[in-house]
């Protein structure tokens, strides 16, 4: 178990841009709130649910590329010493689903308090978000999962090393 | 004839590895053919661009020849699909890359814990094997270190501390002297030739210094590629 968590300690450290990734993760899950507590029209919503969905899984599949690309050195160490290449895009994946759902639930958080401050009812906005939240955290992780398997089944390990 | 068969450790055959590049094909090994025994010490010398380190990363099957087999412990490993290759490389071969290849993130000794996690031989026994080599590589002292933070010469020792922390039946060290200055041979060197006495399991050492070579029972050594224009 102590070892395992060397692999964690490898790959889970937060960067910078994770931390980016994670503030604009909430701003967006912040405005999906107001979109759906706000009587707006129906394709005006529609729409704009769309694009928060599509801002977010950008964000993830450019949080998963990016780990890949700083990583790329240590993971190729550890396929040649023998890990499953699966297993190390298994554990990006799962660092980028973590990120992206403390970012989702610092979103609705802080949505629900602004909400509660500004007197908008939240019970509808809550009941809806909760919907709408499985499309938002499971559409982006099964994007940045497929971009996972391209990227671990892609990777040339003596290419890597000779750089 | 059967054991004979089972003696043998790695067997190439009609080796070619052909990489292109611009309008130029560089064509490597040009049909090698060789046998390693169980508990041979190799070194395969050639110059530099021979491909040396191409052949490491062929008989750890990191890369795929172009044409001809390579069998590892009986395996031949163009059939072994890349799990049973990943499988494989953790559970009998150790390599020492060019580059140390350390993780910088992690200290010299958890460089050394994670590799044989991933092997699956990280028990009580594992932990005292891997004290005991840091202790043979003299780095004990330096367990805590970052690998950044070693010498050079320390950072090779580290590198062959962790890929003899498997117990690998093969063991590929490419260039172990190379980038080092003479003090740093001199003290690698012994080291090496104890490995030879001690470990007594296949060593395949990869090497440009004669000195090097020297303390192997056997040297391949590799002609010059071929390069070939495209039209």
């Amino acid at each position: 178990m102590a070892s395992y968590a060397l692999l964690l300690k490898l790959f889970s450290k937060p960067e910078y841009r994770t931390f980016l990734s994670v503030v604009m993760i909430s701003v967006l899950t912040i405005i999906l709130w107001f979109v759906i507590a706000n009587e707006i029209g129906h394709y005006v919503r529609s729409i704009m649910m769309v694009t928060i969905f599509v801002a977010i899984s950008a964000l993830v599949l450019n949080e998963i590329v990016a780990s890949f690309a700083n990583r790329k050195r240590d993971i190729a160490i550890l396929i040649a010493v023998g890990i499953w290449k699966h297993l190390i895009g298994g554990i990006l994946l799962l660092k980028t689903i973590v990120y992206t759902s403390i970012g989702w639930t610092l979103g609705m958080i802080m949505a629900y308090l602004l909400g509660w401050l500004g007197g908008i009812s939240n019970s509808i906005a809550l009941q809806q978000i909760a919907l709408f939240s499985v499309v938002l955290v499971l559409g982006p992780a099964m994007v940045a999962g497929i971009s996972c398997l391209l990227h671990t089944s892609r990777f040339n390990v003596p290419e890597v090393l000779r750089q | 004839m059967i054991n004979d068969c089972t003696k043998i450790t790695v067997s190439v055959r009609d080796l070619h590895k052909h990489f292109e590049s611009g309008h130029s094909e560089t064509r490597l090994f040009n049909g090698l053919n060789f046998d390693i025994n169980e508990g041979d010490f190799v070194a395969i010398t050639g110059s530099s661009g021979t491909g040396k380190t191409t052949l490491m990363n062929l008989i750890a099957g990191l890369d795929k020849p172009t044409k001809g087999t390579i069998r590892v412990l009986g395996k031949e490993l163009s059939l072994l699909s890349d799990r049973e290759l990943t499988a494989l490389r953790a559970e009998s071969i150790g390599i020492l890359f060019q580059t140390f290849g350390l993780l910088t993130d992690l200290n010299v000794k958890e460089n050394i814990k994670v590799t044989q996690m991933i092997s699956g031989k990280n028990n009580l026994n594992g932990e005292r094997y891997s004290d005991e080599l840091l202790e043979f590589f003299g780095l004990n002292n330096k367990a805590d270190f970052s690998p950044s933070s070693l010498s050079v010469g320390e950072a090779k020792k580290a590198g062959i501390a962790r890929a003899l922390s498997t117990g690998p039946q093969v063991l590929l060290l490419d260039e172990p002297t190379g980038n080092l200055d003479p003090q740093s041979v001199n003290v690698l060197l012994p080291i090496l030739r104890g490995l030879r006495h001690i470990y007594g399991k296949t060593i395949i050492m990869t090497t440009n210094t004669p000195r090097a070579a020297k303390i192997a029972n056997r040297e391949i050594h590799i002609e010059k590629p071929k390069i070939i224009p495209i039209m």
